[in-house]
């Protein structure tokens, strides 16, 4: 008899439910299989995530509705029940409450589904003396309830299925995306003009400066990987890392450090410690692998002081080499040959101090401590960011106005200026609006650009985005807000689109807030999003579709205004990352 | 810290070079008239929150870098007209800056571009009545927001020219503080050459009453009355005319907040020598030829005298003796600098370098250390104890 098994995705810190795509779909077969081996199984996944969203994870009583709705569409045949928990926003972990919760739905399931097990994924098994797992470890005691961690650890009176375990871990690293993807979706570049001094005491610029101060846990996870491999054939490697200016670099190797529970030596103290004398490997990490001079710079450095130790270089960024992620290029020093493993190859652009056009047009060099001071793009950005997605005539033409020709394709945006663009409406979210990825939803048109910034928020930030077709903004704005909810849902239940069943489930989170007598505060922080604003059509049909669903917008941000200075604004915080005043002449119906 | 609103002269530049660009390398006659209308829309918008003159200097500029030719529809489809009167009412009517620095002679601008990070060759920003304002910006300690100042030159010495460019300057410029960095005569007994003094008074000393008297003055007599008169004439006859002059002095006094920074400014001597190694090390060999360098140099704060003349004959020293023992040393635009600022309410610093002792063995050798260190060490209290208007926390 086949074994059904169900899963309640959870996804602790989100504030309204996503898609769950078929890797993840994928990784929970393999949890289930780790006890339950190869037998035959019928899975039961929706389609959609879980929400745990704070007021959730503050209040027993609703996380306790909330778990038992979600149970509620288990088949009565189900034999395992999958929670997933091991995925949450922020690295936030399943607290006592929900484990309380979790644990009185167990107990009052009627005696007909005793026979029932219960699978808690967590990103780690959780210590003995924490205040959880003194909650979860008497159902664990009694074989009901099994833990799993992402290695693949299995806490449970049940044996595991060994190759199982190995199976989820991968399934589960695949879900999450390679680590090198992230890396190079999360990566900042911030334009600007950066002067910058090699070893020699050359003068150059340099139009852009990496930032991995996203990418932290992603670095740690490399670096840790890498230092491993080089650690199996020389344990006592020292690892040593030289950083001038990327703090985050800093911030990562920290990270590392902590993680091996050894301590990583900055460059200068390397040379001054006798004690590395007696190294047999030197590991040696960088944030950037650019003109080489400085790395050569340090491997002199180094051979002056330390002949003997073989010197490993692992290099963050590379603007050379042959491969964009995982690469690796040799460089010869005084008749030696080193390897230099770098995690992406990015596109640098310098210029000698003589050379440099910012220089020669009085361009202020940017301070690479705080490279983008402005809550806007400044132009340099701006521009640099729309030659770079290029121009195309504009599309999706609102009826009210006449098109402006062609305008920046934001939905070319990707890499880094993508993971940029994000970083800078993220920040604005939350010095005007008070707003973060784990209290707020994005809410935008469907339209290749509008979408493009949003999913790079989705991206970089975990923000979750609801996306809304033109034909149900129109039909809202039609009809205004208080018949178009119940036209929409004879328009669209049948069907149940994504935007659909997401903006209900925050209508139904509100309702289950109102009744735990809570603050209903993820009732307005909806943010609309669209990537340009004119006529102001768009955001009013936003806030008339969120309006219908008996929500409220906290604020919209487009990335360019062409009407800075309209009056009609009907989202009281409105604001954009760009201006450019096109008169209403030129885009107005005759 | 985050800033809200980019300077729009800083705007205009990266747009101005935006349009070059479009213009020079887009390909298809319809994709760089359409990108460089944006281009246009974009610097209108910004240079609406510049004053009207400093506006048009962009308006040609744009036409210029757009290349007319190509794009005369776009232009004129686009280009607004300059503001009238109306419209004047609603821009602004000054450029907003924490700094204007000035400087007298070339070799006083050059190290006040070097000390400010601007490279020597850099295009100037505005130009007001055919005087070139460089813009630059410098980073503060304390993740302090960044300062956004301009170096200019005078180009001539005397404390009329330097009135009349202060008067410009303050028309034009919304500054929180007016900078005259350059060089000085010293006192021979009180500062060293190459030393910096920052004065919190300026006195000048070119006013007073001129008197023909007999011989070489030894017969000015005071008696009262025509008696006097009379046997200063037959003195006159026997002993030949001289001139006299009695003194009067004028002093201008530092005011405002800038008065109470200056006097808490000291910066170490660690900060100096190394903000001017830092500068020295932008010339190249042969533009130092045989100049005298002293990188750690001294700073005090003290008094200045300021005349209309080039002295050569030492009379700092009777002038400190006779009018205030804290003179240290002599220039020659101060008193007009400092005059014109507070008439204007505008409050400023001086920061001088001691090139020469006003001495016979004045010579030229000293001008560019004076100049640098003058220069560092006005950065230095810039970034370091100045602090500007929006930032100033008064009860």
């Amino acid at each position: 008899m086949a074994n059904r098994f169900f899963v309640l995705p959870f996804r602790i810190g989100y504030p309204a439910a996503t898609l769950l795509n078929q890797a993840f779909k994928t990784a929970y077969e393999s949890a289930a299989r780790v006890l339950i081996g190869d037998q035959q199984v019928i899975p039961q996944v929706p389609d959609l995530t879980i929400p745990a969203y704070y007021g959730l994870l503050e209040n027993t009583d609703v996380a306790h509705r909330s778990i038992s709705a979600a149970m509620a569409k288990c088949h009565d045949d189900a034999s395992l029940i999958i929670i997933d928990l091991a995925n949450p926003n922020d690295e936030i972990l399943a607290n006592h409450r929900i484990a309380a919760a979790l644990i009185a739905i167990v107990k009052e399931q009627p005696q007909r589904f005793s026979h029932r097990k219960y699978l808690l994924l967590l990103p780690t098994i959780l210590a003995h003396a924490d205040l959880t797992m003194q909650i979860l470890r008497p159902l664990v005691e009694s074989g009901r309830l099994s833990l799993l961690s992402d290695a693949g650890d299995l806490l449970s009176t049940s044996e595991a299925i060994e190759p199982f375990k190995t199976k989820y871990r991968n399934d589960l690293r695949r879900a999450r995306g390679s680590l090198f993807t992230r890396l190079g979706e999360k990566l900042l570049r911030f334009p600007g003009h950066f002067k910058r001094r090699a070893p020699d005491g050359r003068d150059y610029c340099t139009e852009f400066f990496f930032d991995g101060r996203l990418c932290r846990p992603e670095l740690v996870d490399l670096l840790d990987q890498r230092v491993a491999e080089i650690q199996t054939q020389a344990p006592d490697a020292q690892i040593v890392f030289h950083s001038t200016i990327s703090k985050w670099f800093e911030n990562a190797v920290e990270g590392l450090s902590e993680r091996l529970g050894t301590v990583s030596k900055d460059f200068d103290s390397l040379l001054q410690d006798p004690g590395t004398k007696v190294v047999s490997d030197i590991i040696l990490l960088l944030p950037l692998i650019d003109t080489q001079e400085t790395i050569r710079f340090l491997i002199e450095q180094i051979r002056n002081f330390h002949r003997k130790p073989k010197i490993h270089i692992i290099s963050i960024l590379s603007t050379d080499g042959g491969e964009d992620t995982n690469g690796s290029l040799q460089i010869e020093v005084r008749q030696e040959i080193f390897q230099i493993r770098y995690f992406l190859k990015v596109n640098q652009v310098r210029h000698t101090s003589t050379e440099c056009p910012q220089c020669l047009r009085g361009v202020p060099a940017t301070d690479t401590a705080n490279p983008d001071p402005l809550l806007k793009f400044n132009s340099h950005s701006f521009w640099k960011l729309a030659r770079e997605v290029g121009f195309e005539a504009e599309q999706n033409v609102p009826a009210n106005r006449r098109g402006l020709g062609w305008v920046p394709q934001f939905q070319n945006l990707s890499g880094s200026s993508a993971a940029y663009v994000a970083w800078k409406v993220d920040r604005a979210l939350r010095i005007r609006l008070g707003a973060s990825h784990g209290d707020s939803v994005i809410v935008c048109p469907h339209q290749s650009g509008a979408r493009a910034v949003a999913q790079s928020l989705e991206r970089v930030f975990n923000f979750v985005v609801i996306t809304v077709p033109k034909d149900a903004l129109d039909l809202v704005e039609q009809h205004g807000p208080d018949d178009a909810y119940e036209l929409l849902k004879n328009s669209y239940d049948h069907a149940n689109p994504i935007w659909f069943q997401q903006l209900s489930s925050l209508r139904s989170q509100l309702v289950e807030l109102r009744i735990a007598h809570l603050e209903p505060r993820d009732h307005n922080k909806i943010i609309a999003l669209d990537e340009i604003n004119v006529s102001g059509q768009t955001r009013s049909q936003l806030r008339l579709l969120v309006h219908s669903f008996q929500l409220g917008a906290l604020g919209y941000v487009s990335l360019v205004d062409f009407n800075p200075n309209d009056p009609r604004v009907d989202i009281h915080n409105s604001f954009s990352l760009y201006d450019i005043d096109i008169p209403e002449t030129v885009w107005q119906s005759e | 810290m985050i800033d809200q609103v980019e300077d729009p002269t800083v705007a205009c530049i990266e747009l101005l070079a935006t349009i070059q660009q479009i213009a020079s390398d887009t390909v298809g006659p319809q994709e760089r008239d359409k990108q460089l209308a944006f281009a246009l829309y974009d610097l209108f918008t910004k240079v609406k929150q510049l004053p009207p003159d400093m506006a048009s200097q962009f308006y040609e500029r744009a036409k210029d870098a757009a290349g007319v030719k190509a794009s005369q529809a776009v232009l004129t489809m686009l280009t607004p007209d300059l503001p009238d009167s109306q419209d004047q009412l609603n821009v602004k009517s000054r450029i907003k800056a924490d700094a204007v620095i000035v400087t007298v002679i070339r070799e006083e601008k050059s190290a006040a571009l070097r000390a400010f990070g601007i490279d020597h060759r850099q295009e100037p920003t505005y130009e007001v009545k055919g005087r070139l304002f460089f813009l630059g910006r410098v980073s503060r300690p304390h993740n302090k927001r960044d300062l956004i100042f301009y170096v200019t030159m005078i180009g001539e010495p005397q404390n009329v020219p330097c009135a009349n460019a202060c008067r410009d300057i303050i028309e034009k410029f919304e500054v929180d503080c007016l900078v005259l960095s350059g060089i000085a005569g010293g006192h021979r007994e009180k500062i060293g050459q190459g030393d910096v003094i920052a004065p919190l008074s300026v006195y000048y000393t070119e006013g007073g009453k001129r008197h023909r008297v007999p011989g070489r003055g030894r017969f000015l007599l005071r008696w009262p009355g025509q008696l006097s008169q009379i046997l200063q004439l037959l003195a006159g006859w026997f002993f030949g005319w001289a001139t006299h002059i009695d003194p009067s002095l004028s002093v201008e006094n530092t005011r405002g907040s800038v008065k109470g920074y200056l006097q808490n400014f000291d910066p170490s001597l660690a900060d100096r020598t190394a903000a001017f190694d830092i500068v020295l090390k932008t010339y190249e060999p042969a533009e130092l030829g045989s100049a005298v360098f002293k990188n750690a140099f001294d700073y005090v704060p003290g008094m200045l005298m300021c005349g209309e003349k080039v002295l050569v004959d030492d009379s700092i020293k009777q002038v400190s003796e006779s009018v205030e023992r804290k003179i240290w040393a002599v220039d020659m635009e101060s008193y007009g600098f400092a005059a014109t600022c507070n008439h204007c309410d505008q409050e400023w610093a001086v920061f001088r370098g001691i090139s020469d002792y006003a001495d016979v063995k004045k010579d030229d050798s000293r001008h560019k250390s004076a100049s640098i260190a003058a220069a560092v060490t006005a950065r230095l209290f810039l970034t370091e104890a100045f602090r500007p208007i929006d930032e100033r926390r008064e009860f």
